[in-house]
């Protein structure tokens, strides 16, 4: 009997699919597009279905992929957006895997959205997720329990004298029980879960540091919804974007060859992407001369949210425009406080519009093109003058122009709500 | 669940981050969020991928809809109960209910005025002063009446920070030139010149309008000498030698300059100068007594002294929070309600 039940258990271990080595935690059950995985100091490189995971390594999902732990107790689903904005404006879903100690499976959220759900086929399944000053430790009490969680940072807007003097960035988390019940252990505090009608929806941020709990009665019925036609066709083409063989041409090859076509959902893809996969001098080359408007905008919002990541990427970012694209320090530095972007009170002040103004006949097109993404969102008049920071030199001054005219140097925009009375 | 279902579910998801946490949190997106913008913008995103968004703003629309339709069926039955009402009111007072006493729409803008300032200021509100200057009036009469707030002692470090002005909002600020004429320049600004000429010009300024003997040469060639550095610092943005937030502190820096050098024209400077007029006070009813004495306003913050304002913003706020515990306070803060106003007094009934 002995003899039989060896024998048993080397076969299986011979047969298993997915039998994972030390210090693997995790394996690949499906890739819709792209999934990317990187090691501290080595580079990117795509995995596909049953590629095991190891503990440290950072994976980057676009559009779709699902992980499932070691144990196959929990899986973990990572979406992606390209894009079409939510409120939180969630790019591609990144997360690195810690070593399990109390949970099945313990990972990083970095940015994006993730679910999780409990594969179990009876009893709780744990999950600890990491995510900013966090520690929060999931049970998902029934199999089949789902949790959504979707975290988003950014640097605090105001323009910087010293970008020494930047402090972290604002992490917002949300997340919602999608299906049956969940215990949230928070370290000093926990609480229970329950999918609609129940508390499912629940908030944190870096600001307050509290969380707070919602009950829902029901999940939006949107939340299923499947795509129509023409969504999925989008998702085929975003997916086979995602897809390419990473090392063909390199990743900054292949993602400059995206980021130029004349496809647009492959643009904007490849924009995400190369601030997903740290390609910055890609991100910035869009900005600074593509004669798309569509990837410059979504350029300017892919760098916001890398700037977002994590503490530490404003200089990292300095570094590159300096080291990288050559750019002066002045340079540099006046592209940072760009996309930081300005606070109440310099929205309130004078000085701030003739910057802007004054930066749309920069030299430097990312500069144009921040300069006016800043200006038609502070100043609703803006919109009706039409600008290309692409567009040719005279073309630029007229509308450069309109602003002055709209917007006399040392006054406020007529519509300034500093200048009405207050309701 | 086929990929494409699953990936509407993330646009849901993500929506549902805008619904606000009834009773628990005021919303995903506090006062103040980092990301300040419309969630949308025309032209932006590959139009349409997590797709569920459409969906529900679609679903939002048609809910909106029906809740306006509701709303419109609602509004016609009160509408009717109204107008047999009003057969029975004098003309002349339903006139007036509908165009208020200018005292009266006054007093109500002032309440939701000092209401919005009390509970969400704009930053710049707090460090121009005005925001000090709206609820001085209501503090003044809590002293006035001895009504008694929490005893908040004033730190008399920052209150040093705190400029004022005779004037009252738009007038010029002194502020800048307090300690003597001598003042701290910002990077962008430091080592011209011109920098250097004033640096000598305005502590021989500011001695002599303390001294009231300030002529009209040295008050030209200090407001030529100002207008100079500050087109030099244009300059040097439009060069690129500075970038934009260097630029932007010396422009708030220069105006806040050019200001006090006009104020040194006006009869009060030299009070101003020698700190006889001064915001100052150990405790809330002190300093707010003492304003109104004076007859002074909080002029704006000088660059890089925001702290002190919003240290005094809070003790204001925090005093007048424990002031409102009194009747005879809550009685001048509450907002107005003209509607309920007018028809208690006139028919003793509310038809709301």
């Amino acid at each position: 009997m002995k003899l039989q039940t060896a024998w048993l258990a080397a076969l299986t271990a011979v047969l298993a699919p997915a039998a994972l080595c030390a210090g693997e935690t995790a394996k690949v059950d499906s890739v819709s597009g792209g999934l990317f995985a990187k090691s501290a100091g080595q580079s990117w490189r795509a995995l596909k279905a049953g590629d095991a995971v190891k503990t440290g390594v950072h994976l980057v999902a676009m559009p779709h992929s699902e992980i499932a732990s070691a144990n196959d107790a929990v899986q973990i689903v990572l979406f992606a957006d390209i894009g079409q904005r939510g409120p939180l404006a969630v790019l591609e879903s990144g997360l690195s895997l810690n070593e399990a100690k109390d949970a099945d499976i313990d990972f990083t959220l970095e940015r994006g959205l993730v679910v999780v759900a409990s594969k179990k086929k009876a009893g709780a399944a744990k999950v600890r997720v990491r995510v900013a000053s966090e520690s929060w430790l999931f049970t998902l009490h029934d199999p089949g329990t789902k949790v959504g969680i979707e975290v988003f940072g950014r640097v605090p807007a105001g323009i910087p004298a010293d970008l020494a003097t930047i402090g972290p960035p604002l992490v917002e988390v949300v997340g919602i029980v999608i299906a049956r019940e969940a215990f949230l252990d928070q370290g000093t505090m926990g609480v229970g879960l329950k999918a609609p009608p129940g508390q499912a929806f629940f908030h944190w941020d870096s600001a307050e540091k509290k969380l707070a709990v919602r009950r829902m009665d029901k999940l939006p019925g949107s939340l299923i919804k499947p795509f129509d036609d023409r969504q999925s066709k989008l998702f085929k083409e975003v997916c086979a974007a995602c897809s390419h063989v990473l090392h063909e041409k390199g990743v900054a090859a292949w993602l400059r060859e995206l980021t130029e076509g004349d496809n647009k959902a492959q643009r904007l893809t490849g924009v995400t992407l190369a601030g997903a996969l740290d390609e910055l001098p890609v991100v910035h080359d869009v900005l600074e001369s593509s004669k798309h408007a569509d990837a410059r905008a979504h350029a300017i919002l892919v760098m916001r949210h890398w700037l977002g990541r994590e503490p530490g990427q404003v200089q990292k970012f300095y570094d590159t425009l300096t080291k990288k694209k050559g750019l002066s320090d002045v340079q540099a530095r006046s592209a940072v406080q760009l996309l930081i972007g300005f606070d109440e009170e310099e929205k309130g002040r004078p000085e701030t519009y003739d910057l802007l103004i004054h930066y749309l006949r920069h030299s430097k097109q990312a500069v144009r093109e921040l300069a006016h993404w800043h200006l038609v969102r502070l100043v609703a008049k803006g919109k009706d003058i039409p600008y290309d920071a692409a567009a040719p030199e005279a073309e630029r001054q007229k509308s450069y122009e309109r602003w002055r005219a709209h917007i006399p140097e040392g006054k406020l925009p007529p519509e300034s709500t500093l200048k009405k009375k207050a309701p | 669940m086929s990929a494409a279902t699953r990936l509407g579910l993330v646009a849901g998801f993500s929506l549902l981050a805008l619904t606000p946490l009834s009773g628990q949190y005021p919303g995903v997106y506090p006062g103040g969020y980092p990301y300040p913008y419309p969630p949308t913008y025309p032209g932006f995103g590959p139009g349409g991928y997590l797709q569920g968004q459409a969906s529900v703003i679609n679903a939002t629309g048609d809910l909106f809809v029906k809740q306006e339709q509701a709303r419109i069926e609602r509004e016609k039955a009160n509408q009717a109960k109204l107008d047999t009402q009003k057969k029975s009111f004098d003309q002349r007072l339903y006139e007036k209910m509908l165009t208020p006493a200018y005292g009266e729409v006054a007093a109500h803008d002032q309440a939701l005025l000092l209401k919005r300032i009390m509970t969400n200021p704009m930053q710049a509100e707090i460090t121009s002063g005005k925001a000090h200057n709206i609820m001085l009036p209501f503090l003044t009469n809590v002293a006035l009446q001895g009504i008694q707030g929490p005893p908040i002692i004033l730190d008399q470090q920052q209150m040093r920070y705190i400029n004022v002005t005779t004037t009252g909002e738009g007038g010029h600020n002194l502020g800048i030139l307090r300690d003597g004429g001598k003042v701290k320049w910002p990077m962008a600004l430091r080592g011209s010149p011109t920098q250097k000429k004033l640096d000598k010009l305005l502590p021989e300024a500011v001695t002599a309008v303390a001294s009231e003997s300030l002529d009209l040469k040295t008050y030209k060639e200090l407001t030529k000498e100002v207008a100079k550095l500050t087109d030099e610092l244009r300059t040097k943005f439009h060069k690129e030698e500075i970038d934009g937030g260097l630029y932007l502190d010396g422009k708030r820096f220069m105006d806040s300059l050019d200001s006090a050098v006009r104020g040194l024209a006006e009869p009060a400077a030299a009070k101003t100068l020698q700190g006889t007029f001064a915001a100052t006070g150990r405790t809330m009813p002190e300093l707010v007594m003492n304003m109104a004495q004076k007859g002074l306003k909080f002029a704006p913050a000088n660059p890089g002294n925001d702290t002190p304002y919003f240290a005094l913003y809070n003790a204001m706020i925090a005093y007048s929070n424990g002031a409102a515990d009194s009747n005879a306070f809550k009685t001048q803060f509450a907002p107005v309600n003209l509607y309920e106003n007018y028809y208690d007094k006139t028919t003793k009934s509310n038809i709301k």
